[in-house]
């Protein structure tokens, strides 16, 4: 049968009418009916695990939908064991967010959703939960504490984070959304008050949402990366990712392992002074990991002691037996000492700043550097939370007595008018000098922080250790007595490090950084559109901050599975403050020219790093006028646990908790959306009428067919019967 | 509103004329392919308007204007079709000489299978928005919508495909035969129905009832019209349900 033509163009009609469809008509009624959440506007609880376990929250494939009610108060909970209704996602007041309270929810087995609005303003504004909330738990890191079993371990009586609540280290079946954007949760709040109004009894419809937070990866590391890493498929499918990125360092003397003489020489045992800090903090809601206590005052009071020490040992001579000072940046520390073990792992192995495979390869041809191992560190002073939020007193943690480190801190901070008092618990708190501690147990260690038996900040690793939370405000300048502490904090370590390295006293005010420390907490807890970052950036005006977005917020400080702009960034500063500038020989004008120059530099040696930045007093609004080279002794070392390297990974033991197992699983799409919810009932009246039609149109249709002859008598048409039979 | 609403609303509409295609068309592809010609037509006839509505900006919020315009296209068009199949019918009748088809014997049955064709395809258009919104977890109400919307959609949709089908038998009879009134009974009743559909967004479905009576009505008036046209009987109608599912005829004998 030739036929076939009208199916042609009726196909692709058929075409045409989709893509209408697709484009204008069809969403309006969707429109009409659902109200869609921008994905930017909702921080998720997501998926990690690790060795033995899964924590963090995800939904079922579609979505999770459930009846909107608002909670109150904790006794406001029995609601939900009700059936009727179920199931339920409840708002909740930010005051009662608690263990406890999630607990409950779980307990009635109605719920599949929580969503958390935030305090910066409007209807829950300011009410952080009493006396304090921190997603982390009581004895943060004590998987991998240096005390576990041991007398001075961290337990319920002597507990470093008082306000821990354990909720990030819990696993939940339903998703937990924190909504920042006040208009939404108000609106929601409104949705629920006036369609799901609990006084008057709920009846359908009812206001209702819908979460969607699926996620790929289950049951533990292990699990996870042997499916992630099957070949026998076409498509290879990842369920989860590492936690990794990078730790910094920075060296304030260049090393070389070739000498002029042509010898290759090694560092020597106990050298080099070792100043590190915390990069990461945690929360339990994604891109919300914005830590002002910790890591923002150790990290900004570390940069602006590197600038210091940099500035001064230029001109002066080291001391005996000291070669260098290392200031350290680690990452990925809230999961178990994750950069500071693999550090640790790096130095072991000779690894450390690099690997010095020189078989075959002219990687290094003009320099390299001698490796570093925990032998040649003679001291490690170490920075945790620094805000004088609670009082002005700076406790000295000690571990291996080391009198002269705390003789000279002692010595500076009454020159700066610094309260110091060493701390009345013996343990050293959780830290990255746990880490280093474990394998060289003599280490001289000093940790400096804000509190002496616990932490003073209540609101350790939460989405409220903000700017916000500790009045800090950058209109108010250098003087404000935030900034005024971390200078003078700042002052004193520098001093110290330098006294240490070279029997000198360094004649340091804390004005000269008290500028930069405000700067470097705008930029790291207020928003990163700020003038430090502009300066330390590359001019390319593709990249960050020159093109796209305005960003207004700053950038999270979690660890991650890639490199995050706050690693990259905070590099850039460090290399910013601390590298020198260098004349490039090719007299160029163009700043890609100059920018390519200055990278080649890079090749073949690993003694400098050279990096291309705006720099101060480069630049104009949005418009860069001109860059300079750097060269720097900055650089940066992998972060990822030791038990996902190549040679690790095929042999470990994922339960034996040798090392850090954090891996954090993937999702393809987190949404929200609130539409009202119909009756089922009517729903399946709905379906009863429709199947009733359809049989009863079948059953008619066939009679008429079949009886077509007697009620058509008159239709005057041939009929083929038979063929006998001819009108 | 879930699966439920989304098969019910489905079923609902297009159950009637699933069970006619099923038991009268199915089983005779030269019937498939004149339903599928007269669809393609009735899409002609939306482009036709979809143009008018995008060059016309000015009134392009004017639902009323687009409608009248669109109604007009569809009878412009169903003309079109019956000229083409009436010129192309020696032609037709030869290509489909060995094929068992009785479509081109009995032109009623042509004009059936038009009508249908016709309305399948607005029927189409006009609930598959609907069906693909019902089916998520939400349902109108939120600015005050009725929320028995999806099943008087459907109970719309069904109205106008059985409409087309009866209008499809009408229009063909009227203009083989000359009986133009009949030509113009087709264009005012359809013209009548589709402007009556305005007053639907009105009032958040309180005027539901005084839409759909009378378009029901209509479909009833164009169903007796159109049987009678085909040569029905309220006779022959009579003695199918007393003695019923013989099939055969009753000849008068030659003496």
């Amino acid at each position: 049968m030739t036929m076939t033509l009208p199916l042609l163009p009726a196909l692709s009609s058929l075409l045409l009418l989709l893509l209408y469809c697709l484009s204008v008509s069809c969403s309006r009624l969707k429109e009409q009916i659902y109200q869609d959440l921008d994905p930017k506007q909702i921080k998720s609880c997501f998926r990690r695990l690790n060795g033995t376990t899964t924590i963090g929250c995800t939904s079922e494939r579609g979505g999770n939908v459930g009846v909107l009610l608002f909670v109150d108060t904790i006794a406001e909970i029995t609601i939900l064991e009700d059936p009727t209704f179920a199931p339920y996602v409840v708002l909740v007041n930010p005051e009662i967010y608690s263990d406890a309270l999630l607990t409950g929810l779980e307990a009635t087995g109605h719920v599949t959703g929580v969503i958390l609005p935030s305090v910066t303003g409007g209807r829950w504004a300011g009410k952080v939960p009493q006396p304090g909330y921190s997603d982390d738990s009581i004895c943060p890191n004590s998987a991998t504490s240096l005390y576990k079993n041991t007398s001075e371990q961290c337990t319920q009586g002597s507990a470093w984070n008082t306000p821990g609540s354990g909720l990030m280290w819990r696993s939940f079946n339903f998703p937990i959304f924190y909504l920042p954007d006040t208009t939404t949760t108000e609106d929601l709040y409104t949705c629920s008050l006036t369609h799901n109004n609990l006084t008057s009894g709920l009846s359908w419809p009812l206001c209702s949402v819908q979460l969607s937070s699926n996620m790929h990866a289950a049951s533990d590391s292990q699990t996870c990366m042997r499916r992630s890493n099957l070949l026998n498929n076409l498509t290879p499918q990842q369920f989860c990712d590492p936690l990794s990125d990078s730790n910094l360092h920075y060296f304030v003397s260049a090393r070389n392992r070739t000498q002029e003489s042509g010898d290759t020489r090694e560092s020597s045992p106990a050298s080099v002074i070792l100043v590190s800090t915390r990069l990461d903090a945690l929360t339990m809601f994604d891109q919300t990991e914005v830590g002002f206590d910790s890591p923002t005052t150790g990290l900004v009071a570390l940069l602006a002691a590197a600038k210091l020490v940099s500035e001064k040992m230029s001109s002066l001579a080291y001391r005996d037996g000291v070669e260098n000072i290392m200031f350290l940046l680690v990452n990925g520390e809230a999961f178990d000492n994750t950069g500071s073990s693999r550090l640790v792992f790096d130095m072991e192995r000779g690894e450390f700043p690099h690997s010095l495979d020189l078989s075959g390869t002219d990687d290094f041809a003009n320099g390299t550097q001698p490796t570093l191992n925990l032998t040649n560190i003679r001291t490690m002073i170490e920075l945790g939370q620094l805000s004088n939020y609670s009082s002005s007193t700076l406790f000295l943690h000690t571990e291996n007595n080391p009198t002269g480190v705390v003789g000279q801190i002692e010595k500076f901070s009454r020159q700066n008018n610094l309260t110091i008092k060493k701390a009345t618990r013996t343990a050293i708190p959780p830290s990255s000098a746990q880490t280093f501690l474990s394998t060289s147990p003599s280490l001289h260690t000093v940790f400096l922080s804000n509190y002496d038996t616990s932490y003073t900040t209540p609101v350790y690793h939460s989405v409220y250790d903000t700017a916000q939370y500790h009045n800090y405000n950058h209109t108010q300048g250098p003087d404000q007595p935030l900034v005024a502490h971390l200078a003078k904090v700042a002052v004193v370590l520098a001093q110290t490090v330098i006294s240490l390295a070279s029997e000198q006293e360094a004649d340091l005010s804390p004005d000269q950084v008290s500028t930069l420390i405000n700067e470097l907490l705008q930029c790291y807890t207020v928003s990163a559109n700020c003038s430090m970052f502009h300066e330390a950036s590359s001019p390319n005006p593709e990249s960050f901050p020159w093109a796209g977005k305005t960003v207004n917020t700053p950038f999270p400080q979690y660890v991650g599975v890639n490199p995050s702009p706050h690693t990259l960034q905070t590099r850039k500063v460090l290399q910013l403050l601390t590298g020198e500038k260098t004349p490039l020989d090719q007299n160029s004008t163009d700043l890609s020219d100059q920018q390519t120059a200055c990278l080649t530099k890079n090749s073949q040696q690993s003694v400098y790093s050279y990096t291309f930045l705006v720099g101060p007093g480069c630049y104009n609004g949005s418009h860069v006028t001109c860059a300079s080279c750097y060269q720097t002794t900055v650089g940066q070392s992998e972060a990822s646990s030791p038990a996902f390297t190549a040679g690790v990974m095929e042999s470990y033991d994922w339960t034996s908790g040798q090392y850090p197992t954090w891996t954090e699983s993937i999702w393809k799409e987190i949404s929200f959306r609130s539409f009202l919810q119909g009756d089922p009932a009517h729903d399946q009246l709905v379906l009863g009428v429709g199947v009733a039609v359809f049989l009863v149109s079948m059953v008619s249709v066939w009679w008429v067919e079949k009886n077509a002859v007697l009620i058509f008598p008159h239709s005057g048409g041939d009929y083929r019967l038979g063929g006998n039979l001819d009108t | 509103m879930t699966a439920y609403t989304f098969f019910g609303c489905a079923l609902t509409a297009y159950g009637t004329p699933l069970a006619m295609f099923l038991l009268t068309i199915s089983s005779d592809p030269v019937k498939i392919i004149i339903l599928i010609l007269s669809a393609f037509f009735w899409l002609l006839s939306l482009l036709l308007s979809a143009i008018l509505w995008t060059a016309v900006i000015p009134l392009k919020e004017e639902l009323a204007f687009g409608l009248v315009f669109s109604v007009l296209f569809q009878e412009f068009f169903r003309l079109l079709i019956y000229l083409l199949l009436d010129r192309a019918d020696t032609y037709l009748k030869k290509l489909t000489e060995t094929e068992e088809t009785q479509i081109f014997a009995n032109k009623h049955i042509l004009a059936y299978v038009v009508g249908l064709g016709f309305g399948l395809m607005s029927g189409a258009f006009s609930l598959v928005n609907v069906l693909a919104a019902s089916l998520g977890p939400g349902t109108l109400g939120f600015n005050g919508e009725p929320h028995n919307f999806f099943i008087v959609s459907s109970v719309m949709t069904l109205c106008m495909i059985l409409l087309h089908t009866s209008w499809g038998v009408i229009f063909f009879s009227s203009l083989d035969t000359g009986t133009y009134w009949q030509t113009g009974f087709v264009i005012i009743a359809h013209m009548f129905v589709s402007c009556l559909s305005l007053l639907n967004s009105y009032n958040s479905g309180s005027l539901y009832a005084a839409t759909i009576l009378p378009s029901y009505l209509v479909l009833v008036l164009s169903m007796v019209l159109a049987v009678k046209v085909a040569g029905g009987s309220l006779g022959g109608l009579k003695a199918a349900v007393v003695g019923g599912g013989r099939g055969n005829v009753e000849v008068q004998a030659e003496q």
